[in-house]
């Protein structure tokens, strides 16, 4: 859930945000190389969840993104779908090097579209971008991927980084622009209305009012 | 029963060239076969925990990852239903430590056969169920923790899911799992990660009502359960503290919320199937934006309704919380001092026990060898145990 506390100046965002994937792709990794600038070649294995706090400045504001990292094994999303509610964010990662794990990219998409509870920022991320000569999966075709999906796109190294922060970066960014149109327009919407200082405005993803945050449609931006 | 182990084994270097062969193919074919699932589909799977599983211990070195890659092969064989799921390698790679080669088969095999039967299992149903039945066992004995952190939207299951799933492996110090594990083996069953998971929530749910995100909460328990060193005090919390809780108790509560773990399963089912249906026809027209799939968007928009107006009357409540949480003072000013009175023990609060897990961390490590009491008490309760269910191998 995406909490928006109101102070006088100082606004205070919490993004929640999901990394899905196949096994081994790097979530871990990913995680661990934006989060504390590390790197295993041999993290242990993620079982049902592992959960970081990560800030970031956005045009000056800060902004904390609660980032989940979930076990990639199939059987494991019956219990980790159960993490998707409330999330605002999603890197949807594959490893660039196994093809196979970009073929299941169909598939987490689904699943994401089906447990979370709000339209999701959705990045598509082909990992270990180092691995040039073990390359399955070419940019354009993940590119390609993106743009049918309506989803962001960037390939990253968690091994020499490249990319990691850029990735979330483009996350929290997106996420944090929808909001502050959303919060602008309340904000009109309010001064008719009693001010409310001090409050807790609560994003919720109802479906029956407008989206709280959209996912850019069709043809969206794919920058890389 | 005698060759048994061996068998299993041997079947791999009768076929081993064969299931190479398949895997190859599946490789190169892509998500046809995969969704299919061809034989021994676990193979791929252990092959990428084995460098991940206890990384840079000195007991996992080529030898060491042969005989867990042995020893999970065995199992899979053994019962395909359950195969090779995550968390088992861990299990398998600390048997390995302790006891010889086959033997740890024997034990691994009466852990996930017997003790945890449908936990692994590709639905991974019996987990599910007892995440709900902890759950309720928790709001009966700890009704404010959970108020507040209904207030925060979190769900103990977030935190516990993966405590049962791994019975605290790389959850709790290496000493404290032991000594779970020893308890829990002795007695044969699965009260004792229930008794840990209630005594971990005692020990540290005044610590957790003090904090002001869901974030906050969820890394302040993962870290205070990391630094439980103290094991005796846990395990004595545990046992004596939460007698009550025990294998007949839990087995009511088990039925109670089987059935609605079981439709929540089949409704998933359902529902990949016809994803599945609509991406065949996608493919086939080869368009991925096709209606099929919208109208699974459809359905699944009216379902996460049902769940939104949850989270809504969630929110008000959470308003009321609020308003009881600083009930104390009726000034307006006040509340805001001491909200940061608070926010600010917490933070200080974490930062201490990050600070000193790492410390610990980096002193404790994994046991060493074979050298605690309990793997012998353990090691003969579960040769004892084998000897009885021999029901239970296949003819």
């Amino acid at each position: 859930m995406a909490f928006v506390s109101e102070e006088e100046k100082t606004e205070d965002y919490l993004f929640k945000i999901v990394l899905v994937g196949d096994s081994a792709v790097g979530k871990s990794n990913l995680l661990a190389r934006f989060a504390r600038n590390e790197f295993y070649p041999n993290s242990k294995s993620t079982i049902g969840v592992e959960f970081q706090t990560q800030k970031l400045d956005i045009n000056g504001k800060e902004v904390k993104a609660q980032i989940w990292d979930t076990a990639g094994q199939e059987r494991f999303r019956a219990v980790t779908s159960a993490y998707y509610r409330g999330a605002v964010g999603a890197l949807l990662v594959y490893d660039i090097s196994r093809r196979q794990t970009f073929d299941s990219i169909g598939r987490w998409l689904n699943e994401l579209q089906t447990h979370s509870d709000m339209n999701v920022v959705t990045i598509l991320v082909g990992n270990k971008s180092d691995l040039r000569d073990a390359r399955e999966v070419s940019t354009a075709e993940g590119k390609a991927l993106a743009e049918a999906q309506g989803l962001f796109f960037m390939e990253t190294s968690a091994l020499d980084s490249s990319n990691v922060a850029a990735a979330f970066q483009t996350v929290v960014k997106e996420i944090y622009n929808i909001l502050s149109r959303k919060v602008m327009m309340s904000h009109e919407l309010k001064k008719q209305d009693a001010p409310l200082d001090g409050k807790t405005v609560v994003l919720q993803g109802d479906e029956n009012q407008e989206p709280a945050i959209e996912a850019p449609k069709s043809g969206g931006c794919c920058s890389s | 029963v005698e060759n048994y182990y061996q068998d299993l084994l041997a079947n791999e270097t009768n076929c081993g060239n064969n299931t190479e062969q398949q895997s190859l193919q599946s490789g190169s074919k892509g998500s046809t076969t995969e969704s299919i699932g061809g034989p021994e589909k676990w193979k791929g799977q252990i092959e990428k925990d084995l460098p991940r599983t206890f990384p840079g211990h000195p007991a996992l070195d080529d030898d060491g990852r042969n005989a867990l890659r042995r020893l999970l092969t065995a199992y899979a064989r053994h019962n395909p239903s359950v195969g090779y799921c995550q968390a088992m390698n861990f299990f398998a790679a600390l048997l390995l430590l302790l006891m010889p080669e086959e033997n740890a088969f024997w034990t691994l095999m009466g852990i996930i056969d017997d003790y945890f039967d449908g936990y692994y299992s590709e639905e991974m149903i019996e987990s599910q169920v007892d995440q709900l039945v902890f759950e309720e066992l928790v709001r009966e004995r700890f009704p404010k923790l959970v108020n507040h952190l209904d207030y925060l939207g979190v769900q103990v299951a977030w935190v516990t899911g993966p405590w049962f799933l791994s019975i605290f492996m790389n959850m709790l110090p290496w000493e404290s799992v032991l000594r779970v594990w020893d308890v829990l083996l002795y007695e044969g069953n699965r009260v004792m990660l229930f008794r840990t998971a209630l005594a971990l929530m005692e020990l540290y749910g005044p610590a957790l009502v003090t904090t002001k995100d869901a974030g906050d909460a969820v890394t302040l328990l993962q870290s205070l359960a990391g630094s439980t060193f103290d094991s005796s005090q846990l395990v004595l919390t545990a046992c004596m503290g939460y007698q009550n809780v025990n294998e007949k108790r839990l087995h009511d509560l088990r039925e109670k919320h089987r059935s609605a773990v079981i439709a929540a399963v089949e409704e998933r089912s359902k529902g990949l199937q016809a994803w599945r249906d609509s991406q065949g026809l996608a493919s086939k027209l080869y368009n991925f934006k096709q209606d099929p799939k919208s109208m699974i968007m459809e359905t699944n928009k009216t379902k996460a309704n049902g769940d939104l107006s949850h989270s809504e009357s969630g929110s008000t409540n959470s308003d009321e919380v609020l308003i009881s949480l600083t009930g104390d003072a009726d000034t307006g000013a006040v509340p805001d001092l001491q909200e940061q009175v608070v926010w600010l023990k917490v933070e200080l609060c974490s930062l201490l026990e990050e600070k000193r897990s790492a410390v610990l961390r980096s002193t404790t490590n994994l046991p060493p060898n074979l050298s605690y009491t309990w793997t012998y008490l353990s090691y003969i309760t579960m040769a004892y145990k084998l000897d009885m269910p021999t029901s239970c191998l296949p003819t």
